[in-house]
C-alpha cells in the first residue's frame, strides 16, 4: 500500500547540509499498522513527511495506493493536496478558527465534489468514529487535548483515505490517556482496516500498537520484524539497548555451535551466534533482566551460571532490581518483590543460554 | 504549468519588486548628490560632481548644524527615556493607585500629531501671541520673563515627551517579566534596597535601555514636523528641517543636488544606528531575563508618595493629549487668535468650521487624503503580508536578504526619502506619477513597509507550520490554503496594521511637503501646514481639532482589536 525505495532526504541549514534519510526501503501492506520506532533525529518524522509530500526527497521514489506520488528519476512529485492521505500532526494542526464541524468539513469542502448535505452527514459519520458527536458548534480551542487529538483524527479519516499518517500524535497526552488511547487507536484504524504508518519514539507505543516495527537510527532502517521479534531477537546494541532493558557482555566467540560459546571478562557464557560468525570475532552478549533468575543448584547443558555479589537493590513497586557484580562487570535482573535478597551477599545466577544472544559488537 | 515553478516565479516577481521599490530611490538620491545639473530632470551621466558635497559641507554653517541636530536628538531620547522609565517603573513595580489610566492613556498618545502637538505649544509660549506669556505680561507687566518655544529647548522638551509612548511600551513587558528571583537573591546576600536597585535591577536592564534609547534617538533624528514647526521660524535647523529648506529655495535656486549631499550623511548615521541597533539587540538577548514566564514581580511601596505620584503621571497624559486638545478646541471658536479671557469667550462662534465646509482647498484635501490614506493602508498590508510569508514560511533563497531589504526603508527619514522619489519620479517621467496622490502614495508605503512586514512576521511566525500543512494534506493547495487559513488567521494583524498605516500617513508632513505640487495632490497635512504658514490659525485650529478626535477614536478601535488579537494567540495553534 505503501512502497518506499531508496529514499534520501537532506535538509539545508545554517551549519551545512544535515542528511536525515539515507536511503530507506519499506513496503506497508494493506490494512498494515506499520510504526516507525527510533529516537530523535533518526529521520523518521522526516520518512512520514516524505510520505505527505511536505518534505522534498532528492532521490528516491514513493508509491501510495497505486498512485505514483515521487520518483525523483523520473521528474514526478504529486503536492500533498492531490495525494490520498490523511494525517495527525503532532500538535495535531487544530485550526482556531473554525469550529469542530468546519475542521473536519475543510477536506471534503476542498474536493468540492460532495453537496452540502453530503458533507453533513460524512462529518457527522466521522465525529462518531471519534465520538465527539455532539460537539459539531464548539470553537475548536475550547477542546481539551484528548478531544482536541481526537478532533485531529477525525478530520484526517472524513475522506476515507487510504493511508493514515500519525506523527506522534499521542506525545501531547498525559500519561492515563495517552494508555488509554494506544488501545482506542489501534482498535479503530484496525475497525476500518486503514492502512496506517505510524511515527513514534515511545517504545511501549510501538510495541502495542503495531503490526511491524522498523527501527531507525541515523536515517536509517537498523532493524524491522514483529513487535515480539524486535524485542526478543534485537540485532544490534543500539536496538537491544533503545527497546527495554539489557544486560550487554563485550566478548570473543570461543566456540561455534548451537548453542556456541562466547568468552567475557565474566567467565564464558553459553549462548545463540550471529550468522556467520567465526571463531575470535568481537560480539556482544545480550540478556534482559527478566530472564535472569537467582539459583543455587547445578548448570543444566544449556545454561550458564554466574556467581556475584549483590550491589544494589532498587525497590520499583512490582519488581525488585537488582545489581550483581560479576568479575568487572554489573548483570542488572529482576526479582519478583518478595524475593529475600541481602546487599553484599553473594549470588548465583542463572542464564538460560536460549535467552542469551550474541550481536556484532 | 508545474506548481513549484509557478511558486518559484511570485517569489521572484515579489523579490524584485522589492528590490526596485528599495533600491530604485535610494540609487537616485544617491546620483543626484553628484548631480551638477540645474534640475533632477535633466540630471545625466555627464553631469556629475563633487560641488554639492564641497558647497555643502565647506559652509561653516554645517557645523551648527551638527551641533544642533547633536543637542536635539541626545536631548530629546534623554528626556524621553527617563520620563519613560518613570512611568513604567511606577505601573510595573510600585503600588501607585489607578495604573489603568496609564496603560490605556500613555499609548493613547500616539495619535496626537506631532505637527498639531507643536502648533499648540506654540499657541501657549511663542513669545509673541503665546497665551502663558500673555497673561504673565497681563499680571507681571511688560518685563515679565517670556518663555520662548522657538528655541532648541523647547524642541527637545516636547521631542522628549513626544518619544515616550514608544519607549514607555518597549519598557514595561521588560520590567514585568524581570525575574523577581534576580532581585531577591542579591536581598539574600545582604543588599539593601537602594544598592539592589542599583547593582542589580538597572544593570540587568541597562542593555534594553541603551536600545531602547538607540531607537529613540533614531526617531528623534528623522522627525521632521516637531523642529519645522518650532525651529524653522527662528531659523534653529538642524537635519531634517535643513534639507526642506535646501529644497524650498531650490524653486528660485538650482541646489536640488545639496540636499541630496546633506542626506547622504543622514543615510550614514541611520545605516550606522541600525547596525548598533541590532547588535545591541542580539546582546541584550543575552540576558535572559526575559524568561517568558508569568511572574508577579514584587511591588515597591510608595508609601506617602502614591497620590503625588499619581498626580504626576496624570500631568504626562494632561500635557501630551488634554492640553494640545484644549487649546485647539478653544482656538478653533475663535474669529481671530487671542489668549484665553471673559472677552474672548463672549465672541466665540463657529465660524471657522462653516468655513472649512465652504472652503474648496479643504475638500479637495480631504479627498485627497482619503485616496491617499485608504490605498497606502491596503498596499502595505497587502505587500507586508506576501514579503512575510515568503520570508518567513518558504524556501526561497534570497528570504534573508528580502526581509533586510523591507527594513531598510525604516533607517531611511520621510524627508530623505521624498527627496529620492522626488528625483525618481522626475527622471522616470514615463510614470506619470510626479504631482500626484499615488507617488505620495507609494513613497509612503515603502516607508511603512518595514513596520508592516515586521509585525506580519510576528503574527505569521505566532502561526503553526502545522496549521498550514494539515490544510495541504486536507487536499488546499497553496492559494487556497493562505485563503482559508492565513488570511482568517492574520485578519486581526491586518486590520491593526491598516489603522496603524492609516494613523500615520494622515499626519506626516515630511515627505508630502517635498512631493506635493500644487492643489492636484494636497493631502490634510500640507493644507495644515500651509495654512499654519500663512496665519489662518483659527483655521486649522478647527481642522486640527477634528483631526484629533479622529485619530483618538481610531486608536481606541486599534486598542480594542489589539485585545482580541491577543486573546486569538491565547487560544490559537
Amino acid at each position: 500500500m505503501i512502497r518506499i525505495e531508496d529514499l534520501h532526504v537532506r535538509y539545508q541549514t545554517e551549519r551545512g547540509e544535515v542528511y536525515a534519510v539515507r536511503g530507506i526501503d519499506l513496503d506497508v501492506k494493506q490494512g498494515q499498522f506499520f510504526t516507525l520506532l527510533g529516537p530523535s533525529g533518526c529521520g523518521k518524522t522526516t520518512t512520514l513527511r516524505s510520505v505527505a509530500g511536505l518534505e522534498r526527497p532528492y532521490q528516491g521514489e514513493i508509491v501510495v495506493g497505486d498512485q505514483l506520488v515521487l520518483s525523483c528519476r523520473r521528474n514526478v512529485v504529486v503536492p500533498p493536496y492531490k495525494r490520498d492521505i490523511g494525517m495527525v500532526f503532532q500538535s495535531y494542526a487544530i485550526w482556531p478558527h473554525l469550529n469542530v464541524f468546519e475542521n473536519v468539513a475543510f477536506p471534503l469542502r476542498e474536493m468540492k465534489k460532495s453537496s452540502s448535505g453530503d458533507i453533513r452527514s460524512r462529518v457527522r459519520k466521522a465525529l462518531a468514529l471519534v465520538q465527539l458527536d455532539g460537539l459539531e458548534d464548539r470553537p475548536a480551542p475550547f477542546l481539551s487535548g484528548g478531544q482536541q487529538q481526537r478532533l485531529a483524527l477525525a478530520r484526517a479519516l472524513v475522506k476515507e483515505p487510504r493511508v493514515l499518517l500519525l506523527d506522534e500524535p499521542l506525545s501531547n497526552l498525559d500519561a492515563k490517556l495517552r494508555e488509554e488511547t494506544r488501545f482506542e487507536l489501534r482498535e479503530l484504524v484496525k475497525r476500518l482496516g486503514i492502512t496506517t504508518l505510524y511515527v513514534t519514539h515511545d517504545q511501549l507505543e510501538a510495541l502495542t500498537m503495531s503490526d511491524v516495527i522498523a527501527v531507525m537510527d541515523g536515517g536509517q532502517i537498523v532493524q524491522r520484524g514483529t513487535p515480539h521479534d524486535i524485542y526478543a531477537a534485537p540485532k544490534n546494541r543500539f536496538v537491544a539497548s533503545f527497546i527495554g532493558l539489557s544486560n550487554f557482555l563485550e566478548g570473543r566467540v570461543k566456540a561455534l555451535g548451537a548453542p556456541g560459546e562466547v568468552e567475557t571478562s565474566s567467565g564464558v557464557i553459553k549462548c545463540l551466534l550471529p550468522d556467520g560468525a567465526a571463531a575470535g570475532d568481537e560480539v556482544i552478549v545480550v540478556i534482559r533482566p527478566e530472564d535472569v533468575t537467582l539459583n543455587d543448584g547445578a548448570a543444566g547443558a544449556n545454561e550458564n551460571m554466574l556467581e556475584g555479589k549483590i550491589e544494589a537493590i532498587v525497590f520499583m513497586g512490582d519488581a525488585l532490581e537488582c545489581q550483581v557484580a560479576v568479575g568487572a562487570k554489573a548483570i542488572r535482573l529482576k526479582l519478583h518483590p518478595s524475593s529475600a535478597v541481602a546487599k553484599g551477599s553473594t549470588v548465583r545466577l542463572k542464564l538460560p543460554a536460549a535467552s542469551c544472544r550474541a550481536v556484532r559488537a | 504549468m508545474n506548481e513549484s515553478l509557478r511558486i518559484s516565479l511570485w517569489q521572484h516577481g515579489i523579490f524584485l519588486l522589492v528590490l526596485f521599490l528599495v533600491l530604485a530611490p535610494l540609487s537616485f538620491l544617491i546620483l543626484g548628490s553628484f548631480s551638477t545639473a540645474r534640475l533632477p530632470g535633466d540630471f545625466s551621466l555627464h553631469t556629475m560632481g563633487l560641488v554639492n558635497y564641497i558647497s555643502v559641507y565647506a559652509d561653516a554653517s554645517t557645523l551648527d548644524l551638527f551641533a544642533n541636530t547633536i543637542i536635539y536628538v541626545g536631548g530629546s531620547a534623554a528626556l524621553g527615556i527617563v520620563l519613560a522609565v518613570a512611568l513604567a517603573w511606577l505601573v510595573e513595580r510600585t503600588n501607585m493607585p489607578g495604573k489603568i489610566f496609564l496603560y490605556a492613556g500613555v499609548p493613547t498618545t500616539l495619535a496626537m500629531p506631532g505637527m498639531l502637538q507643536a502648533m499648540a505649544w506654540v499657541l501657549l509660549f511663542s513669545p509673541r501671541i503665546g497665551f502663558v506669556n500673555t497673561w504673565m505680561k497681563d499680571i507681571f507687566g511688560p518685563g515679565a520673563p517670556v518663555i520662548d518655544v522657538y528655541t532648541l529647548e523647547g524642541m527637545i522638551c516636547l521631542e522628549g515627551v513626544r518619544l515616550v509612548p514608544t519607549a514607555f511600551l518597549m519598557l514595561v513587558p521588560l520590567m514585568r517579566s524581570m525575574d523577581p528571583s534576580l532581585e531577591e537573591a542579591a536581598a539574600v546576600s545582604g543588599a539593601r534596597p537602594a544598592s539592589t536597585l542599583r547593582k542589580v535591577t538597572l544593570k540587568l536592564l541597562a542593555p534594553a535601555l541603551v536600545a531602547v534609547m538607540i531607537y529613540q534617538a533614531m526617531t528623534a533624528l528623522e522627525v521632521f514636523e516637531i523642529p519645522g514647526i518650532l525651529g524653522l521660524p527662528a531659523g534653529i535647523y538642524v537635519f531634517s528641517t535643513k534639507i526642506y529648506a535646501i529644497v524650498r529655495t531650490a524653486t528660485f535656486m538650482p541646489v536640488y543636488g545639496q540636499a541630496n549631499a546633506l542626506a547622504m550623511v543622514y543615510v550614514l548615521i541611520a545605516v550606522a544606528t541600525t547596525v548598533l541597533y541590532t547588535r545591541l539587540i542580539s546582546r541584550a538577548e543575552r540576558y535572559t531575563i526575559v524568561t517568558g514566564k508569568g511572574y508577579r514581580p514584587r511591588q515597591f511601596d510608595l508609601g506617602r508618595w502614591r497620590i503625588p505620584a499619581f498626580i504626576a503621571a496624570l500631568f504626562f497624559l494632561f500635557i501630551s493629549i488634554v492640553l494640545p486638545f484644549v487649546v485647539f478646541l478653544y482656538a478653533s471658536f475663535l474669529p481671530y487668535l487671542q489668549a484665553p479671557s471673559a472677552a474672548a469667550f463672549k465672541v466665540m462662534t463657529l465660524k471657522n468650521y462653516r468655513l472649512l465646509a465652504e472652503y474648496g482647498e479643504v475638500g479637495s484635501a480631504l479627498r485627497n487624503t482619503f485616496m491617499m490614506v485608504v490605498t497606502t493602508a491596503t498596499a502595505t498590508v497587502a505587500l507586508s503580508f506576501v514579503v512575510s510569508l515568503v520570508v518567513v514560511r518558504s524556501k526561497f533563497w534570497a528570504r534573508k536578504l528580502l526581509d533586510q531589504l523591507a527594513f531598510v526603508p525604516h533607517a531611511i527619514p520621510g524627508i530623505v526619502m521624498g527627496i529620492a522619489f522626488f528625483w525618481l519620479f522626475l527622471k522616470l517621467d514615463f510614470l506619470p506619477l510626479y504631482g500626484t496622490i499615488w507617488a505620495i502614495s507609494i513613497g509612503f508605503t515603502i516607508s511603512f513597509l518595514s513596520y508592516g512586514t515586521r509585525s506580519m512576521n510576528a503574527a505569521l511566525l505566532q502561526i503553526h507550520k502545522e496549521l498550514e500543512e494539515a490544510a495541504y494534506v486536507s487536499g488546499a493547495p497553496p492559494w487556497r490554503t493562505m485563503w482559508r487559513v492565513f488570511v482568517p488567521l492574520m485578519m486581526p494583524t491586518f486590520v491593526g496594521v491598516w489603522i496603524w498605516v492609516v494613523l500615520h500617513a494622515v499626519r506626516i508632513a515630511g515627505m508630502p511637503l517635498i512631493l506635493a505640487e500644487g492643489p492636484g495632490n494636497q493631502v490634510l497635512a500640507i493644507l495644515i501646514w500651509n495654512m499654519w504658514d500663512e496665519g489662518y490659525v483659527p483655521a486649522v485650529a478647527a481642522i486640527g481639532t477634528l483631526l484629533m478626535i479622529s485619530l483618538l477614536l481610531l486608536t481606541v478601535l486599534v486598542r480594542i482589536i489589539g485585545f482580541r488579537r491577543h486573546a486569538m494567540q491565547m487560544v490559537g495553534g
